[in-house]
């Protein structure tokens, strides 16, 4: 029996938030560490929409046939990678560097939330599959 | 004559056997709702986590709520489920 | 592999925070140095910061290397500011007119700057934190 069949899309989608998440706070940290850069613009790291996408319509592959064809619709949930977004400010101050540090931390708090969200979530639908196996008779 | 009347009082009437049935039946109702309970709230709860994750609402604590009724009602299905063949097996045990 | 990039990019900040909180201490400590061994009076440093992925780049492809970058410090500065000169003829380094030359160094402008660099490097430290939070959280997956 392929084990496979055990875990339904949910477990996939844990998997793939908790990974778009980790490298969201890589990019976080990044922006942290370039606070002081002259002319750095900060990034974050915009996934939920393609997520949303993927899941509402799972069917759809990513890759057209026809080369001049555009995908459209969600792909599949693997192939959702996220998209690193610039937040360009304009507020045309001394070394042009956009990062503000009360966003940042605030999106740090933010993703570490989901993160842990995420795992929580995890457990519990791990441990009643556990359950359910375990449970003798 | 009497005696005729007074055997007759003593048998099982034959509404006696539907009443069991109905019993059993009560048992049989509660497991069926108690898996489509199941089915309900695991679903549920999964479509409440991934909407939480993908940006479309929903608040951490309705979701962990969610989880923890499609938790309960699975593991009140399967006690359900092992108390039935327990039953079935008590049942196949009792020799006629 | 992951969870040591994100530790390095705030590792490289922390240095350079460092690094520029010395370079200001240096400043505040020389603030009425009027010997140098180039000669002159003391003049001010500054650090300039750039971003850079040279610690980790072998570690993520192109497609996820943009928007992730450490930051190094490129050079130190030397300010070519021209000394301010004050009226002190019983200075030993007075000129013919009693002037002395002193470094143009603004204290309050380096005590500013040095709270800010205590600021961002506890904003480093917080992602550190924060990183290594979520990897112990990872590791609990299924226990």
């Amino acid at each position: 029996m392929p084990i496979n069949g055990l875990f339904n899309r949910t477990v996939g989608v844990l998997n793939k938030v908790l990974d778009l998440r980790h490298r969201n706070q890589q990019v976080i940290s990044s922006n942290l560490a370039n606070i002081d850069t002259p002319g750095y613009t900060p990034a974050r790291l915009r996934f939920e929409e393609d997520l949303q996408q993927a899941l509402e319509s799972p069917n759809q592959a990513a890759s057209p046939l026809h080369p001049n064809h555009f995908a459209i619709g969600g792909g599949s949930l693997e192939q959702v990678s996220g998209r690193i977004e610039h937040l360009v400010t304009n507020s045309g101050l001394g070394d042009q560097n956009g990062v503000n540090l009360d966003q940042e931390m605030v999106a740090q708090a933010e993703n570490q939330l989901y993160y842990e969200a995420a795992t929580t979530m995890l457990n519990k639908k791990l441990g009643l599959l556990k359950y359910i196996v375990q449970s003798d008779r | 004559m009497k005696s005729i009347d007074i055997v007759n009082v003593n048998l099982p009437s034959p509404t006696a056997p539907q009443k069991t049935e109905k019993q059993g039946g009560g048992f049989a109702d509660q497991l069926k709702s108690a898996i489509n309970n199941v089915s309900e709230t695991q679903a549920n709860a999964d479509r409440a986590v991934e909407q939480l994750h993908s940006g479309q609402g929903g608040s951490l604590h309705e979701v962990m709520i969610a989880l923890e009724k499609a938790d309960i009602s699975m593991r009140l299905f399967v006690q359900l489920r092992n108390k039935a063949v327990d039953a079935y097996q008590e049942i196949m045990r009792m020799s006629v | 592999m992951d969870v040591f990039t994100s530790l390095q990019i705030s590792s490289s900040a922390l240095s350079a925070q460092r690094t520029r909180l010395n370079v200001i201490s240096s400043n505040l400590a020389n603030v009425g140095t009027t010997r140098t061994p180039e000669g002159g009076p003391y003049r001010k440093r500054q650090v300039v910061f750039q971003s850079t992925n040279e610690d980790f780049a072998q570690h993520l492809d192109n497609a996820k290397k943009q928007g992730i970058q450490g930051v190094k410090v490129s050079e130190i500065r030397v300010s070519q500011a021209p000394p301010r000169t004050v009226y002190e003829p019983g200075h030993p380094d007075a000129d013919e007119n009693g002037m002395v030359s002193l470094p143009a160094i603004d204290t309050m402008a380096e005590m500013v700057d040095m709270m800010n660099a205590t600021r961002n490097y506890e904003a480093n430290a917080s992602a550190i934190q924060a990183t290594k939070r979520m990897a112990l959280k990872a590791l609990e997956i299924g226990r």
